[in-house]
């Protein structure tokens, strides 16, 4: 029974949303998802908001406790929780409040200085990549060098055939193994849908 | 100098002051008395003003935030003055915004009359109510089940708490005082001083003379057509006037004279029953008494208040029948696979037209030609064919399409290379038939010399010119008096969805308030049934005790009539028992009423009443008007399918027949799942070896000897999608994993959702390895909901932790390779799987094994070894058998010609 019930509310739920996917039906589409799913989904959400700020404050507070590598660093984050909590509480969100002001002058920039990280770890990821050890490797240089010059100005310089050769590569060989891979990831995604809906698969309730 | 220093000195302290100066408001003209216009001068960018607020009130010390204007703190206002038309088009109260009580606006002096937004507070909007036209916006079922009875001066009305309600709009009244000011706020939230408070009485204004009426004399059937677009504000007109004055008495410069309608004959007056955009009119004319070259047509219009206006015709022109734009066969049916929301009205079957051409080669010898396709969902083309002539008429080429992609290319002759006008004829092959349509689209196509690329200039349609071709659908419910237009579309066009959205929402006029009940009190009545032929409504109280009271005294009303009849034989009177009789017979023999009688409860009775009311406000009939716009229209009569039905109601329908492939493939791959499960117990079946599932085992083992953690990011997917709960379901082996070797598991996440699903999943994984007590809950925690906060914890939890093994399993973005990156540059072994195409050569790049694509999904299956499991992916593989016949009979097929296959798949 433990595991039955939920077992038979999964798959109850599943095949509503299998209903609801085939069906255009107003009690579906209106009644079941924009009156009942919807306002529920938004109601469920601040709840679990709040179970992962448990998370993170228990997640801490055992840091702190355990005097874990680098502990200090836990304080930052209570502190931080607290002042944006009370900026965002008493002062609003609006522009020009003092949580904005710490959203566009702290959050933003160190999540764009994150962001710029990329441009190098592409670089060297790139580096990695294009090495031509193999044939294989060879080709894809040589494939990714016609991609890249088409690009830029330079590339219709050295050969106005070039942004032709680039487009034929993006959309025949590259699109082609995109929608293989595609294909397989949707027929993956049914799969595993079916696996739950059937009770194939029941790892989410425990066991195998 | 001194003189200009100290006027620039005081301009600048009153600008830094933050009031707002040359503050007025005034009139809207020719309006209802409904509109105010607010002006005044914007503050310099140096104030960095981020929004101007607007306040409204209807006594002088109590002003209320209406709306704002948003402005770039930056650049400031670039215009002298700033606008604000207020037509009560903004909420006064909005049930999410409008705060619970009455509060002082910002910054304020003590005696400012500035509050904030008007509080949801009934009895202070109570004593406001009748100063505006009120309005709510409320959930239709509040009024039909939710609201309560009301008697107030002998009258019953339905009321709605103000809580009831989503939104409370209040529009100024005509002859009411009303007192605005405005206050601009910086960009620290700062509400500077609010500008002096002005007070105005809107007026009802005559309508303005700024309708465009266009007149035709139709000779052999002595009809004249006015078409007209109305002036502004013409949701105040209330009647249309039709007029015909003599030529001589307009004025030299072309003006109605000042006593014009002396002069002039009436033709017709019409109700204004529906805002449009375009109206249309034709009346009788006996031509031998006011010949068309001496006469001009006139339109006038009045409003409620008895305001008129009037314009002469643009035109009035003399034509024929066959000058005017001829009606199509057009077709009204319900819209297949909807919610029941929308009508279809079909004008034709799909037409092809040309929309660019370029040359493709330096010899200009080769075309390429992009062409599109007016739809009609009922008809699926399957070939295009295009001819293409010289100016002349000699063949240039034809090219038929056989996939019709919306490109193609063609070689054009040695004889006409560079050509650079081409006439084109299209015409399309519909699927399922052996001719072509006959309707062809005719385009003249010119090269453009400084574009480098060939324009259609003029495109027919069957000989017409579709820019003098227009297409109006007109339609009208069961409860409307008149048409009403829908939208004006082109020739092209084949197809108009006449959307009719289901009552959920309401907006009702407020009749007062009841400050016993704090209610707020709104028409009682419900119109169920019209007979537009007679003048004849069907409306009823929402109770049904009122409902047999009204028509008891129906009765007696006409048995009144029929003694005083009896007595004295009036004609006035016996017109007026007529009616009443009629109009009885006709609400006692409706079925909705026959049906309600029999309802057992008053709240059966009701729930038949709103059914059949709904039926009748959502049930239309149509008629189709063509026109060149300038008064050559025809209208069709009322469309009635053949069997005679002039009323369609859209039906809501069960099932999506455009996704009847996409079902029984599921069945399909439903069968093949349950053919697998049967083979698979019979028999051990292969699987192929997955480099990044075999070495699961070693890069756990690996940290284990290195006694450091494993960590497993489940990516940045949601628990609504698949590829979060196939990463769960991997989580659950890999936890099962590490609690046999006893190592410390780091579960980071994203989603607060997915949170508690993992906690759960990896503390029953160590449970069910016996290892309960090496569970550790804090070490599946929650991150961040950000992308790049999320990326910078984990990269730090791998630095600082020295995770040893570090799985991706998920959905990824662009923090693929930071977190891949660091992770490597950590001597971490890594093993990601992703369904994020995108991301995969990165992970390819960094990682030492990725599953791509759907071995991400086999996952679960291959490590659990569990049969019911490994016989999905036998499924998986038959049914990519079925899709790769599929690919081979369709390409075999389209490269012969035969289209019908691919037609079969939806396209999306």
């Amino acid at each position: 029974m433990k595991k039955t019930i939920p077992l038979l509310i999964v798959i109850l739920g599943g095949l509503v949303w299998v209903a609801w996917a085939f069906s255009p039906h107003y009690v579906l589409q209106e009644v079941f998802y924009n009156q009942f799913y919807l306002p529920w989904a938004y109601a469920s959400s601040s709840f679990g908001m709040l179970l992962g700020v448990i998370s993170l404050t228990m997640m801490h507070t055992n840091k702190i406790k355990r005097r874990a590598p680098k502990w200090q660093y836990s304080y930052f984050f209570f502190g931080s929780f607290l002042i944006t909590c009370i900026a965002g509480f008493v002062g609003g969100i609006q522009k020009g409040s003092l949580f904005m002001w710490m959203f566009e002058n702290v959050q933003m920039p160190m999540s764009a200085t994150m962001f710029s990280l990329l441009a190098f770890y592409m670089a060297s990821a790139a580096y990695k990549a294009f090495r031509a050890r193999s044939p294989e490797a060879t080709v894809l240089l040589v494939a990714a060098i016609v991609v890249m010059l088409a690009q830029v100005p330079l590339g219709v310089k050295i050969s106005r055939h070039l942004p032709a050769i680039s487009q034929w590569i993006l959309d025949v060989p590259n699109l082609a193994s995109k929608r293989g891979i595609m294909l397989g990831v949707g027929l993956g995604s049914v799969a595993t849908s079916l696996k739950i809906l059937l009770g194939i698969e029941r790892s989410y309730l425990g066991g195998d | 100098m001194m003189l200009i220093l100290l006027s620039a000195t005081c301009l600048f302290a009153a600008d830094v002051s933050g009031k707002i100066t040359e503050f007025s408001v005034s009139d809207m003209p020719n309006d209802d008395g409904s509109g105010v216009i607010l002006k005044w001068k914007p503050l310099t960018k140096d104030h960095r003003i981020i929004q101007y607020n607007i306040y409204r009130g209807v006594s002088p010390d109590s002003l209320f935030l209406l709306t704002y204007l948003e402005v770039d703190p930056k650049l400031g206002v670039l215009a002298p003055y700033l606008y604000y038309y207020d037509t009560g088009d903004q909420p006064l109260i909005e049930f999410e915004t409008s705060p619970m009580r009455l509060k002082k606006e910002k910054h304020q002096s003590p005696d400012s009359p500035i509050y904030g937004k008007f509080p949801i507070d009934a009895q202070l909007l109570g004593s406001v109510i009748d100063r505006y036209n009120s309005f709510a916006f409320t959930k239709a079922s509040n009024i039909h089940k939710r609201s309560k009875l009301v008697k107030k001066d002998d009258h019953n009305y339905w009321g709605l708490k103000i809580t009831q309600t989503d939104g409370i709009y209040a529009i100024p009244k005509e002859g009411i005082t009303y007192y605005y000011s405005v206050a601009a706020v910086n960009e620290r939230g700062i509400v500077h001083p609010a500008a002096d408070v002005l007070e105005i009485v809107p007026q009802d204004n005559p309508p303005d003379a700024t309708a465009i009426l266009h007149a035709s004399y139709i000779a052999d059937t002595n009809k004249v057509n006015f078409e007209w677009m109305p002036p502004n504000s013409a949701s105040d007109i209330a009647v249309w006037l039709g007029w015909l004055l003599p030529k001589a008495a307009m004025t030299s410069d072309a003006q109605l004279p000042e006593r014009w309608m002396d002069l002039a004959m009436p033709l017709f007056e019409l109700p204004n029953m529906s805002a449009s955009s375009a109206y249309y009119h034709s009346v009788e004319l006996d031509a031998s008494a006011y010949p068309p070259e001496s006469y001009i047509p006139v339109l006038a219009y009045m409003d409620y208040a008895g305001q008129m206006a009037a314009v002469p015709a643009n035109s009035y022109r003399h034509l024929t029948r066959k000058d005017l734009a001829g009606i199509p066969d057009f077709r009204v049916m319900d819209k297949a696979n909807d919610k029941g929301d929308n009508i279809l009205v079909s004008f034709g079957k799909p037409l092809a037209y040309i929309t660019l051409a370029e040359f493709t080669s330096k010899k200009h010898n080769r075309l390429k030609l992009n062409y599109e396709i007016s739809d009609n969902e009922n008809f699926t083309v399957d070939k295009v064919r295009f001819v293409f002539k010289t100016s002349d008429g000699k063949l240039i080429g034809s090219v038929t399409e056989k996939y019709v992609d919306k490109v193609f290319q063609m070689r054009i002759p040695a004889e006409f290379q560079g050509i650079k006008h081409i006439n084109a004829e299209i015409s399309v092959l519909l699927l399922k038939s052996k001719d072509w349509e006959p309707e062809t689209v005719s385009q003249e196509i010119l090269y453009n010399d400084y574009f480098r690329r060939f324009q259609p200039k003029n495109t027919f349609v069957n000989g017409k010119d579709i820019s003098k071709l227009f297409f109006d659908v007109l339609s009208r419910s069961q409860l409307d008096m008149a048409f009403a237009n829908g939208i004006r579309a082109n020739a092209l066009t084949r197809t108009y969805d006449h959307m009719i959205p289901f009552e959920s929402t309401t907006f009702r006029p407020i009749l007062g308030f009841d400050p016993a009940s704090s209610r707020f009190l709104f028409d009682p009545r419900l119109s169920i049934a019209m007979d537009s032929e007679n003048g004849y409504m069907f409306d009823a109280p929402l109770s049904r005790a009122d409902f047999q009271r009204e028509m008891q005294d129906r009765r007696d009303e006409i048995s009144k009539l029929e003694e005083a009849l009896r007595d004295n034989p009036d004609p006035e009177n016996s017109a007026e028992l007529q009616r009443l009789k009629g109009e009885y017979e006709f609400i006692t023999k409706h079925p909705a009423y026959l049906e309600a009688e029999s309802a057992k409860s008053d709240k059966a009775w009701r729930r038949i009443m709103l059914s059949w009311r709904e039926k009748a406000m959502r049930t239309y009939q149509y008629r189709l008007v063509a026109t060149d716009t300038r008064s050559g229209f025809m209208i069709s009569d009322v469309y009635s399918t053949e069997d005679g039905n002039q009323w369609f109601y859209p039906i809501s329908q069960w099932f999506n027949k455009s996704m009847m492939l996409t079902f029984f493939a599921s069945l399909l791959l439903v069968g093949l799942v349950i053919y697998a499960i049967i083979i698979t117990k019979r028999r051990e079946v292969y699987i192929r070896p997955i480099a990044g599932l075999q070495e699961i085992d070693n890069a756990i083992g690996r940290a284990t000897e290195m006694g450091r953690p494993v960590m497993f990011v489940p990516g940045w997917g949601s628990l609504g999608e698949v590829c979060t709960i196939a990463s769960l379901m991997i989580l659950a082996q890999v936890a099962k994993k590490t609690a046999e070797y006893d190592i410390r598991l780091i579960n980071p996440h994203c989603d607060y959702m997915v949170l508690p699903l993992a906690q759960e999943i990896i503390s029953t994984s160590y449970s069910e390895m016996g290892r309960p007590d090496s569970f550790n809950q804090n070490d599946i925690f929650f991150v961040s909901y950000d992308q790049f906060p999320f990326c910078a914890g984990v990269n730090g939890i791998t630095v600082r932790e020295r995770v040893a093994t570090i799985f991706y399993m998920g959905f990824f973005n662009a923090e693929a390779l930071l977190l891949t990156e660091t992770g490597n540059q950590a001597g971490a072994i890594q093993i990601a799987a992703t369904d994020a195409v995108t991301q995969i050569p990165f992970f390819i790049t960094t990682c030492d094994y990725t599953l791509i694509g759907e071995e991400f999904y086999a996952a679960s299956a291959y490590l659990s070894h569990n049969h019911e499991m490994v016989s999905m992916l036998k499924a998986q593989d038959y049914f990519k058998l079925f899709i790769i016949l599929g690919i081979l009979v369709g390409t075999i097929l389209s490269t012969l010609n035969i289209s019908w296959f691919i037609h079969q798949f939806p396209l999306e």
